[in-house]
Formats: C-alpha cells, sequence, structure tokens
C-alpha cells in the first residue's frame, strides 16, 4: 500500500502529537515527523496543515527573533488542541485495534 | 539531495524581487520577516505567492511568513543554492499541496462567469416555487406546496449570495476579512446552489481529491513518492 493514502487521514493527528512533545516551527515540525519515520510526508502538507489547525484555534503561535537567518514562528498546543489529540488519538487507536484484528492474521 | 555545505548563508543585502500581487505591505513583510532573501528563495516565493493570489490578504501573509521561514530553513539545511524544486516540487505544485493541507479552496479557473448560471438558477427557482405553491393551493395538494417551498429553499440562498458578491464572474476569494478560520467561513457557505464552493470539502486533509481542479496533475507527480495531499 501506498502509505501517503494512509497519511492522509492521518496527519492531523501526527502533528499535534508531535507538537505535544516541545513546541515547534514549521520546519522542526516537518523534521520532528521525518524523524518519527514518516518520511513521505510533504514540506507543503505539513505548512498547510498547521496553518489549518492554527485557524482552527488549535493552535497558538508566537515569533521568537533569531540572530541568524528568520524570526521563527512556533506553534504550540493550547487547550483545545490538546482536547482535540486526545480524541483522535483514542479514535486512531480504535481503527488501529480494529485494522489489527481484521489483517492480524494476514 | 544532502548538501555538505550546511552553514548558514543566506545572504540578507540580496533585495527580493517578488512582483506585487498582495500589495506592496505584504511583500515588504514576507521580504523582510522570512528572510527568504536569496534570489532563488525569492523566486520560489514569489512562484508560490502568485499561485495563492486569491487567498484574502491576510492570510496570504501569514502563509507567505511560513513558507519564506520554511524555503530558509532548507537553504540553512540543504546550503543557499539547492534546488528548491527537486526538493519541494514546482512552486504551483507546492502551492497547491498547502493549499489542500490549509483547507483552501481550490484556485479559481477562468470560466464562464458564474453569475450568470447562478442568476438563471436563481430564476427558475422562484419560478418553479410560484408554479407549484399555486397549484398546491389551487388544487390543494400538500405535495406540490411542499415541492413549492423547496424550489424556494433553493432560489433564496442564491439570490441573497449573488446580492453580496460583487463581481459575477471575477477571481474568488475566501471570505475571512479578518483571516479568521477559512474553513468555517466555508462550510457556512456549504449549502445549495454554489456547486463551485458547495462540493468542495473545506478540510483538505484525506479529502484532497474533491478539492483539485484547474491545476496540472503532472506537476504533482515530478516529486516521486513524497507524500502530498492531493491525488
Amino acid at each position: 500500500v501506498d502509505t501517503s493514502q494512509l497519511l492522509k487521514g492521518v496527519l492531523d493527528l501526527a502533528v499535534l502529537a508531535v507538537l505535544e512533545h516541545a513546541d515547534g516551527y514549521g520546519y522542526e515540525v516537518v523534521r520532528g515527523l521525518r524523524t518519527a519515520g514518516l518520511e513521505e510526508v510533504g514540506d507543503a502538507s505539513v505548512y498547510g496543515t498547521l496553518r489549518r489547525l492554527y485557524n482552527a484555534g488549535l493552535l497558538t503561535s508566537y515569533v521568537v527573533p533569531s540572530d541568524e537567518g528568520p524570526h521563527r514562528k512556533y506553534y504550540s498546543l493550547n487547550a483545545p488542541g490538546r482536547e482535540r489529540l486526545r480524541d483522535t488519538a483514542k479514535t486512531w487507536r480504535t481503527f488501529a485495534s480494529t485494522m489489527q484484528n481484521l489483517v492480524g492474521a494476514a | 539531495m544532502n548538501s555538505e555545505d550546511d552553514d548558514m548563508t543566506v545572504n540578507a543585502e540580496t533585495p527580493t524581487r517578488t512582483p506585487t500581487r498582495a500589495g506592496p505591505e505584504a511583500d515588504a513583510k514576507a521580504a523582510t520577516d522570512t528572510g527568504a532573501t536569496s534570489d532563488l528563495q525569492a523566486r520560489y516565493l514569489a512562484g508560490v505567492r502568485a499561485e495563492l493570489a486569491d487567498l484574502p490578504p491576510n492570510e496570504l501573509t501569514e502563509m507567505l511568513d511560513d513558507v519564506g521561514a520554511h524555503l530558509s530553513d532548507l537553504a540553512a539545511e540543504l546550503g543557499p543554492d539547492a534546488d528548491l524544486t527537486a526538493r519541494l516540487g514546482t512552486p504551483a505544485a507546492y502551492a497547491a499541496e498547502l493549499r489542500a493541507a490549509a483547507g483552501y479552496p481550490a484556485a479559481p479557473v477562468s470560466r464562464a462567469p458564474a453569475g450568470s448560471s447562478m442568476a438563471g438558477l436563481a430564476l427558475a427557482g422562484l419560478v418553479a416555487a410560484t408554479v407549484f405553491v399555486t397549484a398546491g393551493v389551487v388544487g390543494r395538494s400538500p405535495g406540490f406546496l411542499l415541492l413549492g417551498l423547496f424550489a424556494l429553499l433553493l432560489a433564496v440562498p442564491v439570490l441573497t449570495r449573488e446580492d453580496r458578491r460583487p463581481g459575477g464572474g471575477g477571481p474568488r476569494r475566501c471570505r475571512t476579512a479578518a483571516g479568521g478560520p477559512v474553513r468555517h467561513r466555508h462550510r457556512a457557505g456549504v449549502g445549495v446552489g454554489r456547486p463551485a464552493l458547495a462540493t468542495r470539502p473545506p478540510v483538505a486533509v484525506g479529502r484532497g481529491a474533491a478539492q483539485r481542479r484547474g491545476g496540472d496533475p503532472g506537476l504533482l507527480r515530478d516529486r516521486g513518492g513524497r507524500f502530498r495531499v492531493d491525488p
């Protein structure tokens, strides 16, 4: 199966999970996902997802000045974001276990 | 892909040359704040900006701010002369991926002015409503009456929406005056009679397929294997 197809449905969850570990600017989140093993994730998909989650009120952002290069816009989970993460994680676990039961013997 | 030259050499002196699509303020902000200051980055950023020109100015500025930072981060990692297109796809593909993931409506494409067909639909709805209601009342048939009300329901939102749109066929904009949640506005807009926007899911990830149109799908496949939201 093309992993990217599977990723589509869970990118929100993955991004929220990365941000739960630590606040991060866009590229940090990209790297966090890659490090976690989601190497097929597209950069622009991550940036777009961050923006959408932010617009949905699940993230806050703050700017940290940087000596070298651009300022950093950090994204951070807020309370609704944490709640969304919990909900989505629960849905994910149920779904994953259902799928595991279904395909476990294969 | 991995350049040995990974020191941070973003040239802050090079002026950005980005075509003004979103007004001079946005441009200046993008240029100074994002640090997308190498020529390569500026050109790439301009390409992305051109693809997203239909977004509300605030949203565009914010998004391009992020994109500029992204390009700078890549330059820092891969070297300032890194081939951005090899890594990210073309600016158009990048913008399409961004658009889908951010839940923005698909890019406007030139087509017959939507206004006339919408007005026609609304008119037909009103006529049908009148006919059915009359038939329902005269013939004491609740079925016709219901049909009439249904037609009315169909026509009225189209009409009221037409009133609010300044120019029938111009580029569509997200209706977020202050860069507010784009998705909610569009979700609210999902109703009868506006196929172009209404059939588009407001949130992209996982449902991107219906969002794409107008772009060149071939471009999206250039980046072999990399995940994107679009089909």
